[in-house]
């Protein structure tokens, strides 16, 4: 028996469901954004890197404790969350998603080539404070908290946009008020998901804040349905063990995960856990 | 219900690969083997593949035969160390040849080195991947040790003694080169007499070539990557400046000649590897992976990594990788190898678990069938 | 001075007429069905690669390689259009970019896969000749490259106003459903215009290879998003949109590379992206739409 608990909480399962956590507590917020309020985000990776990069820096350059430096991390993500939502939420659609894009290529080439933050290189030495019981705390947080909100008269204002934003406005719903602040709470989470990646890696450089990790996180909330807190966070411990799973077939992974993607657009477009029909 | 059911799937799953043969030692290997970096990746595993299948052919290491498993990391730092902490903690890997790329090897490292798990990264190359790990080497041949060598080389060998530099800006490789080639000219009383930059991806040089024309080089020092240097060497010859390149192994590809083609000869660069070196061994690793795609210098890293292990595991007589001790033993036995013979040249670590080798310095030529290949200078 | 800001206005030209080819297909694809075609990008290297087949293999005449890479390439289009993006049509907009999104991993994947990840060398399927104007170097290729953009556009132009075909798929653009009323065989319509797009990017693929001498792989993603933020400058479902955008944006790249810093090149095209999203998010052609409630 013993030898069976050693087993199942061994450093490769604890790794594995660190990253899980993580990758949750990020496509929750993506959710927000992109589920519940219908804003196409293609740019949430560039959140987690200013989570991810303030929060290093916070706590290599001023040995600020652990906790502070997650704060910031959330901080900064909220931050340049509503920076970048104030100007470009009046766009609509396909328009707003590919601005998402471009700030997020944006953020990750001013990185690669600012000296201070490492460049190219990337940043090294990040003290390894995260830790699995940490990340679960922030899982539970971010799960409770979603659903407070999404239950909340704020929420339902929220999910009155995605649903009709026309007639939400003609009931009196702030519309871009109700946009900036969901795009600045899903950013100030992808933010903490950030700090706590890099904290846990203790390396990062700005290739790992690519589009590719931004269309990840998508996949991860399509797949588990997009507006939909358990879908989201099914599809995130779908998508972050399945790989784990599948290692021996790793070189077949990639065209895989592209049929996988066409094949549930066609055949189940809501998601595994989605009970709505999302218009975005 | 539903979920009860995904749980049982899944700790069915855990216990199927629990069970492993008992007469065998894992090595690990893992790199990107998909995504941009991919080539690495595969090259460095193809190396090893053929080293594994050597050994078991000659009866194995301590009378077990010798395991490969290999992940692949995509060149992503998270799946790198949930590969790394896989092959440790569920394969019970003896020993992981980890990351060609530096970048993922800051994050495996000091995993492995936590883990006491040997670790040799068959292609990081930048400062302080290896510090304060005892369990992290690598076998790559380092840019401070190539570049310095060469120079000398050049210097003594041909006479030069003024040179012009370029260094691609927004390129780390070539900011951080451009550097050690200055610092070694100017040890070896050499003059950089005109220093130009360019960027990854230019294709219009004649700016840069036209103001290091008057200044008359011997040798333009390029630090970046073939695709430009390929492209300078063309623009050189024709505003009519005859002095050669002088560069690291990212010029060390065909694509030199491919593009520029006379314009190439006489180019210098070095690397960790050569085809071309007499040794009945890389002639034999030459020919062998002919099958297996071809010889380069992340599948000789690779190879080496694997005899290197299976050396230390001699050494140390390890037979069960769940020993802590046994491994500790075999890392010991790893840092202490006098002088390692393998196909990327002779090598021993330095104390931080640093390669130190010589680079295998090569230049363009063209055979009587005009056939444009690396010679080999320095045998 | 005067020398190389001529030189460099060359060079943008000569990428920008490559970025409009691909744009080009971007902005069909999207006036036509509403779907930003994520696998344009790969499309375009995957003419790359059979024009690399085509040249090592069988012939490297420059008008062989590029007619079979067109063609070929025309016919992945049409495919990848019946499978991933023809069941989706009537869902939402995010899960036709999703099923794109997964089209895109997959070609470039199938590569990796069969060729291999590594940079291949391009043959030399062009002569080199350099001429000098009033002391400026020029190649011939940059020019011919140029020329050759030029006429696709053309061909383009002239199927789009002057064809039985072109004026379906005008009428398809404004509105499909009407356009179907009228006796419009809309699928029909759509996979023509994926064919014209990919056999487009496919020309751009082997104009591409025989310029830089090299392609790879997963060369399509970041060319193409470039190439996509062309077809938004110019505005989107404009054809003569593309074609100005692309050349803009490439001339914006060279010039911002040779005259501000050469390591934000990448940052350039979506920057303009940005301001012109925020500025005027119709583009430089585009008509701007109007909600209807």
């Amino acid at each position: 028996m013993d030898s069976i608990l050693n087993y199942l909480f061994n450093d490769y399962i604890v790794q594995v469901a660190t990253i899980t956590g993580i990758n949750i507590i990020m496509v929750l917020g993506l959710n927000l954004i992109t589920g519940v309020t219908g804003q196409l985000s293609l740019g949430h990776a560039a959140f987690m890197s200013i989570g991810a990069y303030s929060s290093s820096m916070i706590s290599i350059k001023l040995g600020a404790p652990f906790i502070v430096s997650l704060i910031a991390g959330t901080g900064f993500g909220a931050l340049f969350g509503a920076l970048l939502g104030i100007p470009i939420l009046r766009l609509r659609g396909d328009y707003l998603a590919i601005a998402t894009l471009g700030f997020g290529e944006i953020v990750r080439v001013v990185i690669l080539n600012t000296p201070a933050l490492g460049g190219a290189l990337g940043v090294y030495g990040i003290p390894p404070s995260t830790n699995l019981g940490i990340t679960a705390f922030f899982v539970v947080f971010a799960i409770f908290f979603m659903y407070r909100l999404e239950k909340s008269r704020h929420g339902l204002a929220i999910r009155s946009i995605r649903e009709d934003e026309i007639a939400a406005e003609m009931m009196g719903v702030n519309i871009s008020r109700y946009k900036v602040l969901s795009f600045t709470i899903g950013s100030a989470f992808a933010g903490l998901g950030g700090a706590l990646y890099a904290h846990f890696l203790s390396y990062i450089n700005p290739i790992d804040f690519g589009f590719m990790k931004s269309i990840e996180q998508l996949c991860m909330l399509v797949l588990g349905g997009m507006g939909s807190i358990s879908g989201a966070v099914f599809g995130s411990i779908v998508l972050s063990t399945i790989p784990e799973v599948l290692r021996f077939a790793s070189e077949y992974r990639m065209v895989t995960y592209g049929i996988v993607l066409i094949l549930m657009m066609v055949f189940r477009p809501q998601g595994l856990f989605g009970k709505i029909k999302v218009n975005v | 219900m539903r979920k009860l059911g995904l749980l049982t799937l899944a700790v069915v799953f855990m216990f199927g690969s629990l069970v492993f043969a008992a007469g065998e030692l894992v090595i690990g290997i893992q790199g990107p083997e998909t995504g941009n970096l991919a080539v690495y990746g595969q090259k460095t595993l193809a190396g090893a593949k053929l080293a594994v299948d050597e050994i078991n052919a000659a009866g194995g290491v301590n009378g077990k035969t010798i395991k490969l498993i290999n992940y692949d990391s995509r060149g992503d730092k998270a799946e790198a160390a949930n590969a790394t902490q896989r092959l440790i903690n569920k394969d019970k890997a003896c020993a992981i040849i980890g990351e060609p790329t530096s970048g993922a090897t800051f994050v495996i490292g000091p995993i492995a080195d936590r883990a006491k798990t040997v670790l040799i990264s068959a292609g990081a190359t930048a400062k302080g991947v290896t510090d304060n790990k005892p369990f992290v080497f690598r076998d790559t041949l380092l840019d401070s040790d190539g570049g310095p060598a060469t120079v000398k080389f050049v210097m003594e060998k041909f006479g030069w003694k003024n040179f012009a530099l370029i260094t691609s800006v927004n390129n780390d490789y070539s900011v951080g080169l451009s550097a050690i080639f200055k610092k070694a000219v100017k040890d070896f009383g050499g003059n950089i007499v005109v220093e130009q930059t360019i960027s990854d991806g230019d294709t219009d040089f004649s700016a840069q070539i036209t103001a290091i024309k008057p200044s008359n080089p011997d040798a333009i020092i390029f630090s970046g990557y073939y695709p430009e240097g390929s492209l300078i060497l063309l623009e050189a010859r024709k505003q009519g400046l005859k002095a050669p390149i002088v560069g690291g192994d990212g010029l060390l590809a065909p694509d030199l000649w491919d593009v520029a083609k006379d314009a190439a000869l006489g180019s210098i660069v070095y690397a960790g590897f050569s085809p071309e070196a007499k040794a009945p061994k890389v002639q034999e690793f030459v020919k062998k992976m002919e099958s297996r795609g071809g010889a380069d210098m992340f599948s000789a890293q690779g190879y080496d990594a694997v005899y290197l292990i299976a050396n230390a595991m001699k050494d140390a007589k390890v037979t069960s990788c769940s020993d802590v001790k046994q491994r500790t033993a075999m890392r010991d036995a790893l840092a202490n190898i006098p002088m390692f013979d393998g196909v990327s040249g002779q090598m021993k670590f330095d104390k931080e678990g640093n390669a130190v080798k010589k680079p295998f310095i090569q230049a363009v030529d063209k055979k009587s069938d005009g056939k444009y290949y690396f010679k080999l200078l320095n045998e | 001075m005067l020398e190389i800001i001529l030189k460099q206005l060359l060079n943008g030209i000569t990428v920008g007429s490559i970025y409009s080819l691909i744009a080009l297909g971007y902005t069909m694809v999207y006036g036509i069905i509403k779907l930003i075609n994520f696998a344009h990008g790969d499309i375009y290297m995957v003419g790359a690669f059979v024009g690399l087949i085509v040249a090592t293999q069988f012939s490297s005449n420059f008008i062989v390689v590029i007619a079979i890479a067109m063609a070929t390439t025309a016919i992945i289009g049409v495919l990848v259009e019946k499978v991933a993006y023809k069941p989706v049509r009537n869902s939402s907009r995010i899960s036709a970019l999703i099923s794109a999104i997964g089209a895109s991993i997959f070609i470039s994947n199938l590569v990796v896969l069969i060729n291999g990840p590594q940079r291949e060398a391009y043959p030399q399927i062009f002569p080199e000749i350099n001429f000098n104007v009033g002391g400026i170097t020029i190649s011939f290729l940059q020019i011919f490259i140029i020329l050759v953009s030029i006429a696709l556009m053309f061909g383009l132009y002239y199927i789009v106003h002057n064809t039985k075909m072109g004026i379906a798929m005008r009428a398809v653009s404004q509105n499909l459903t009407t356009a179907r009323l009228m006796g419009i065989n809309s699928d029909k319509i759509i996979s023509f215009t994926f064919a014209i797009g990919s056999s487009l990017a496919a020309a751009a693929g082997v104009l591409v290879g025989t310029y830089y001498r090299a392609v790879d792989p997963l060369m399509g993603l970041l060319f193409g998003l470039k190439a996509f933020v062309a077809a938004v400058l110019g505005g989107i479902g404009s054809i003569p949109g593309a074609m100005i955008g692309g050349l803009v944006l490439g001339l914006a790249e060279v010039m911002g590379v040779a005259f501000i810093s050469p390591s934000f090149r990448d940052a350039i095209a979506f920057g303009i992206l940005i301001f012109i999203l925020i500025v005027k998010p119709s583009g430089l052609f585009g008509k701007a739409t109007k909600e209807k409630v």
